[in-house]
This record gives C-alpha cells, structure tokens and sequence, in this order.
C-alpha cells in the first residue's frame, strides 16, 4: 500500500471500522514507514482530544426561558417570522435576483421581436 | 418501521428503544398532551445546545438553540417518522447554523474590509488563532480546541462536532447533511485532517495524561 493511500484509510482506521484486510495492509505499512505512523498517532491524539471535550452546557433552564414563544407559537399568536432575519435577507436577494433575470429575459425577447420585425420590413 | 426493517437497517436496540420513544412523544404531543414537547426538548437541549454552540462560536448560542426548537415546533406536523426524531432535529440545527454563518460571514467580510481600508490599507488580516506559547502558558486546552474549530470552514466543523463530539453513526450524519455514506466518511477524514493540522503544534504541548 502507498502512503497516500493508507492516509486516506487513517480516521476509519482510527475507528476500528476498516475492512479486516484493509486494515493489515495499513498496520503493515505503519510498521515500516515512520512519516504515516506520525501522521496516524497525531491524529488520534487530536480526534481522542476532540473527543475527551465537555459539551457546551447551558447555564440557565432554557425550558423556562423558551416556553411562553413555544406558547405563543403552539396558539398561533408567534408573530416572529418562521424564518430568521438572515434568511428572509437571503430570500430578498434571492427574489431580486431572481427579478433581474426575469427582466433581463424580457427585455432580450422584446429586442429580439423587434430585430425580426425591423428585419422583415427592410427585407 | 417494523423489527424486520430495523434489523435490516442495522439499528440497535438501544437505538430502536429511541426511535420509538420519540416518535410515540411526537405522536403524543400531536394528539394534544403539549407535555410530550417539553420532554422531548430537555432530552434535546443539551446536544442541541452543543451543536449551535460549538458552530458559531458560542455567539448568539442561545437565541439560535430557541430558533431550533421553534422551528421544529413549528414544522411537527410535517415529521413523516421516517427517520429518528433526532436526526430530524440535528437537520434543523444545521440549517439554522449554515444560514446564520452565512449571513454573519458576509457582514463580517464588509464590515473587516471597511475596517482595514480606513486603518491600515492594503495589510493582510492578522491570525486569530492561539499561538503555541499561549497553550504553555494557560493551559486551557479547551479554548485552544474551540479557537481551532472556529478556524475550520463550517461544514467540518459541523461534520467533527456530529461525529467526535455527538458520537452519532455516519449513517445518521448523512441523513442529516444528506449526504451518502462513502461522501460523509471522506468530508470527515477532510475535516479530521484540517483539525490535525491546525492542531499540530499544541499537541507536543500537552501532558501525556491529558491524551
């Protein structure tokens, strides 16, 4: 097996899920090749560093917090927009967008029928 | 989806009890017992939580986790229950993280180019991320983990929080991204590899009971 095809097997590799045949290939190339072993150690030392993180808590009972929108929602009284601000600004862009090329469009045809016209009168 | 399916599909039991408890939770709040939501919320908010959290950077983590929610609390009638109620979640989570990265990406870069015009015109950004005597000195490994995931592109750092951090299968990772299984194995061995990378210096740094 090359290095950089056993590179690319390292995270299954790490995670126990490779092949049993693969993963020989790849034990028998980290045992003789000292760049990919590093490489394999660095990143099971970084993955097992990820993996030993706290989550990120929340400090306060966010039940408490969200109920009375969950309530105004479950009565149909939310009266904030489904989507969040940044993506009815999308939606805008998107709708103006979307209105040039329709103008665009309209204005090609319109040229195009008069092109034909002006054509067919002067032929 | 019956026993035979799950078998086939290759969910466990553990797995299988879920399934069925949030999906009977979800039924029941649909029946009427707005009580099922709130159960279904406090399992949901601490994972949730992490997620947005760890994907904006702890910046407006809070009104995005209420987003998620509201959101799906909005959209309950249209769980079909063909996947896992918290793959249907995650879904959410993540569009509401991409949409706001997005959106911030994009005032950022105008209001940083506007900043650097009128300060210093035509000099490069400085790199924000911690510097290897910084990790010696305080030792707060955590903060250097959350400062080299923020320089990570949004979708590896989704990939690596669902996977190290949630712990999910890579089949639920690619129903959440949509994204086929050989797809969801090569963009996490890509983020994985951009984590390493950037995390390479400190790793000398840290005392070997740590690892």
């Amino acid at each position: 097996m090359r290095c950089d095809e056993v590179r690319e097997k390292l995270t299954e590799f790490t995670e126990h899920t490779l092949l049993p045949k693969d993963r020989d290939r790849v034990v028998e190339h980290l045992a003789t090749c000292v760049q990919c072993r590093m490489e394999a150690n660095d990143l099971a030392k970084a993955i097992h560093v990820i993996r030993t993180m706290p989550r990120k808590e929340p400090v306060t009972d966010l039940w408490e917090e969200f109920a009375p929108r969950f309530d105004a929602i479950r009565s149909g009284e939310d009266s904030t927009p489904q989507c969040s601000e940044d993506f009815s600004f999308a939606r805008v862009v998107d709708a103006i967008r979307e209105g040039w090329l329709i103008f665009a469009n309209v204005v090609s045809i319109s040229t195009r029928t008069k092109l034909q016209s002006l054509t067919r009168g002067t032929g | 989806m019956n026993d035979a399916e799950m078998s086939a599909a290759g969910v466990s039991a553990a797995s299988a009890l879920q399934y069925d408890t949030d999906h009977e939770l979800v039924r029941q709040y649909l029946a009427g017992d707005s009580h099922a939501f709130e159960i279904l919320f406090r399992k949901y908010q601490s994972p949730i939580f992490n997620l947005v959290n760890r994907m904006v950077g702890g910046e407006d983590a809070y009104d995005l986790t209420q987003d998620v929610f509201c959101n799906a609390l909005r959209a309950i009638h249209s769980f079909r229950g063909d996947s896992k109620f918290s793959t249907w979640l995650y879904s959410i989570a993540k569009n509401v993280c991409l949409n706001r990265i997005r959106t911030r990406s994009t005032r950022r870069e105008e209001s940083l180019d506007e900043m650097y015009e009128v300060v210093n015109p035509g000099m490069e950004i400085a790199d924000a991320s911690p510097s290897p005597q910084s990790i010696a000195e305080v030792h707060e490994l955590q903060d250097v983990v959350d400062k080299v995931l923020e320089t990570l592109t949004p979708d590896q750092r989704l990939m690596i929080i669902l996977r190290d951090f949630e712990q999910l299968s890579y089949e639920e990772i690619g129903d959440i991204t949509g994204a086929s299984l050989p797809n969801v194995k090569s963009r996490l061995h890509r983020a994985r590899l951009a984590f390493k990378n950037k995390f390479a210096p400190y790793i000398p740094l840290i005392r070997e009971d740590v690892l």
